[in-house]
C-alpha cells in the first residue's frame, strides 16, 4: 500500500512476507517448461496457479522461450520432441512420448502426425485389421497435450481407398476444434468430411465442393483465425483461399499487393508472431516475407523481412526454406525441406546456421514435421467435452 | 486536468519529491524519476504534498528502486546504457533481496523493473529442487506424500534426467 501520511504502525519493519500470486506468476512464466511443470509440486496453490488457463495465456505473451514441435525419422524410428529456444538460439530438446492405449510404442510405424494446433498434438493411427474381417483400414485419431503423456481417441473412420489428407483447426470464437478429412481422386477432391471434436458423433459431409483445393506438399497451407488457408494454382484466382471452419464454407482473403504470379510454386503461407504471413520466392536471389498486420485487411500487408540467398549456406536453395517461428529477439527459425532440417537465422549477423537434433538413437535424424508450438499447462479436460 | 502541453515546462523545472521508507529515512527524488512509478505518479497528481510515505518498503529496497528510477529518468543516457544498467542492477543480488525488490515494484507499479527482477529470479530458480523453492519462498508443503507422488507421476518427463541443484 502506498500511504501519503505516516502512521505509527508503519514504522515497524515487517520481516515475513509472501509474494502475491501475480508476482509468482511473473516469475514462473519466465522459467523453462520442465521447471514450470515440476514446480506444480511446490504446494497446492502453485498447482492451481500453473494449471489455470490464464497462466497458459500469460505464458504465451511473456515467456522468453519459443517452442517448436519436432518429428524426426531415422531408419524406421520416429522420435518426437519439443525444442525450447532461448532468444539467442540455444535450445533444450525435450523428448515426448505420448501413450496411445492400443499402442505401446509411439515411435514405431503406424502412427503419423496430423498436425499441432494451439498446444495440442493430433496423431493418426492406421489400425490394419485382418483381411477376413474387413479389407479396409480403420483410421483412429488421437490428440494429446505433449506436456502430459495421456492420449485420447477423438474420432475414427474407415478410410476409403484413395489419398487422404487430414487437417486440424481451431475456432477461437466458439473454442472448438475441427478435423477436416479430404479424399482425393486423381488430384481432385472427391469428398470432404468434417468432425467437431467433443460435439460430433460422426463425420459429416462438407457441402462446399472445395473447387480450388489443391492436394500438395506438407507446406500447402495453415490454419489461422478459425480458417484453413492455402494458395491455389488456379489462374483465375489471385487471392488466398480459405475454408472457414465455423461456416464450413470456402472463401478468400486478399493477398499482398503486386505478387504475380500468385501460385503455390512461388508462394508459401506461414504464421509468424501470431500473424498470417506470405513467403514470396518468385525472385530467386531473395525471399520476401509479407505479414498481414490486421487479419483480412488488404491494406495491412507489409513487407516484413527479406532474406538474401547469400545469407543461407552454399548449395542450399531458398525455395526449400520456410520461416516457422520468430524468437523474442526477432531472429527466426527456418524449416528446410529436402533434406528436412532446421536453421537458426540471426537478423543481426545475416546468417543462417543449421541445428543438430539427435533422435532417440543419438543420431542426427531427418526432420519430418516441425511447427511452432504454444505449450499449455492444463490437461485434456475441456476439449473432450467440446471446449465448454 | 493538466494537458500535455502544460506538463512540459512543469517537469523542466526539475521539481523534487521526498519519499520516506518504512524505516523512516527520507530520499529526495526528482519528480521526473518519481513519475516513472505509476503509483507515485497518481499520488502526485492528486496531492500537492511533496512528502510521500511508503509504509511497506524498507530503506535498502527503496534506495535500490530510486537508483533505478533516477537512471531511467536520465535523458542523457542511451537505451543501450539503460539496458546494461538493468543487467548490472540485478546481477549478484541475493534471492531474498530480489524478493523484496519485486514486491516493491508491485507496490510502486514499476512494470519494467518488475519484469527485469522477475527474469533474474527465474534465472536463479532454474533447475532447482522443489525443496529449494519451498525454502526460498517460505512455503509449507501442503500435499500428502501420495498426492505429491501422483503429480510427479503424471508429469513424469519433467522429472527425467534432471541434475537438480539445492544451493
Amino acid at each position: 500500500m502506498v500511504a501519503a501520511q505516516p502512521r505509527a504502525q508503519d514504522l515497524v519493519y515487517i520481516a515475513i512476507m509472501e509474494l502475491p500470486n501475480d508476482l509468482i506468476k511473473e516469475i514462473l512464466v519466465r522459467l523453462p517448461l520442465k521447471d514450470i511443470l515440476s514446480y506444480k509440486c511446490v504446494c497446492r496453490e502453485w498447482y492451481m496457479l500453473i494449471s489455470n488457463p490464464n497462466f497458459t495465456t500469460y505464458y504465451a505473451q511473456h515467456s522468453p522461450f519459443t517452442t517448436i514441435f519436432l518429428d524426426q525419422y531415422h531408419f524406421c524410428t520416429k522420435s518426437l520432441s519439443l525444442l525450447e529456444f532461448s532468444p539467442n538460439g540455444d535450445f533444450t530438446q525435450i523428448r515426448i512420448k505420448p501413450k496411445i492405449p492400443e499402442f505401446q510404442d509411439i515411435n514405431s510405424n503406424g502412427v503419423t502426425i496430423i498436425g499441432s494446433c494451439d498446444g495440442w498434438l493430433f496423431l493418426l493411427y492406421h489400425a490394419y485389421r485382418p483381411c477376413y474381417l474387413d479389407d479396409r483400414v480403420i483410421d483412429k485419431i488421437y490428440f494429446c497435450n505433449p506436456l502430459f503423456e495421456r492420449c485420447v481417441e477423438i474420432a475414427q473412420d474407415r478410410s476409403p481407398w484413395g489419398d487422404l489428407d487430414y487437417k486440424v483447426g481451431y475456432i477461437p470464437s466458439t473454442n472448438n476444434y475441427k478435423l477436416l478429412r479430404i479424399l482425393y481422386n486423381r488430384n481432385r477432391v472427391e469428398e470432404a468430411k468434417i468432425f467437431t471434436i467433443g460435439v460430433d458423433k460422426d463425420w459429416r459431409i462438407v457441402e462446399d465442393p472445395f473447387t480450388f483445393w489443391e492436394p500438395g506438399s506438407d507446406y500447402e497451407g495453415v490454419c489461422f483465425n478459425g480458417a484453413y488457408h492455402w494458395v491455389t494454382d488456379n489462374e483465375n484466382l489471385d487471392n488466398i483461399c480459405t475454408f472457414d471452419l465455423l461456416e464450413e464454407k470456402c472463401s478468400a482473403i486478399p493477398n499482398p499487393p503486386g505478387l504475380l504470379p500468385f501460385s503455390s510454386e512461388n508462394v508459401k503461407l506461414t504464421i509468424l508472431s501470431d500473424r498470417l504471413s506470405v513467403v514470396d520466392y518468385s525472385d530467386c536471389s531473395q525471399m520476401n516475407i509479407w505479414t498481414m498486420e490486421k487479419y483480412g485487411v488488404a491494406e495491412s500487408w507489409f513487407r516484413n523481412i527479406s532474406i538474401l540467398e547469400s545469407w543461407i549456406p552454399h548449395q542450399k536453395h531458398l525455395i526449400n526454406f520456410l520461416p516457422i517461428a520468430v524468437l523474442r529477439n526477432g531472429n527466426l527459425i527456418f524449416s528446410q525441406m529436402y533434406p528436412g532440417n532446421s536453421y537458426y537465422f540471426s537478423l543481426g549477423k545475416k546468417q543462417c546456421t543449421p541445428f543438430m537434433f539427435l533422435n532417440v538413437d543419438g543420431l542426427v535424424g531427418e526432420t519430418m514435421y516441425e511447427n511452432a508450438f504454444g505449450p499449455r499447462f492444463y490437461s485434456l479436460e475441456g476439449i473432450e467435452s467440446g471446449g465448454q | 486536468m493538466v494537458t500535455t502541453d502544460e506538463k512540459g515546462p512543469l517537469t523542466a523545472k526539475k521539481k523534487s519529491v521526498i519519499i520516506r521508507s518504512c524505516d523512516g529515512d527520507e530520499f529526495l527524488v526528482s519528480e521526473s524519476a518519481a513519475v516513472l512509478s505509476t503509483s507515485l505518479k497518481k499520488i502526485l497528481e492528486e496531492k500537492e504534498d511533496r512528502l510521500i510515505h511508503l509504509s511497506d518498503i524498507d530503506n535498502k529496497t527503496l534506495a535500490m528502486v530510486i537508483a533505478y528510477l533516477s537512471t531511467h529518468a536520465d535523458d542523457g543516457l542511451s537505451d543501450d546504457l539503460k539496458r546494461s544498467f538493468d543487467q548490472e542492477f540485478v546481477s549478484g543480488k541475493e534471492f531474498d533481496v530480489l524478493k523484496y525488490l519485486v514486491l516493491a515494484t508491485d507496490t510502486l507499479q514499476v512494470t519494467c523493473l518488475c519484469y527485469t527482477v522477475a527474469k533474474k529470479m527465474a534465472d536463479i530458480m532454474k533447475n532447482k529442487l522443489v525443496e529449494w523453492v519451498r525454502r526460498e519462498f517460505d512455503i509449507q508443503n501442503d500435499y500428502t506424500p501420495e498426492a505429491e507422488a501422483e503429480i510427479r507421476r503424471l508429469d513424469a518427463w519433467a522429472w527425467d534426467d534432471r541434475q537438480l541443484e539445492d544451493d
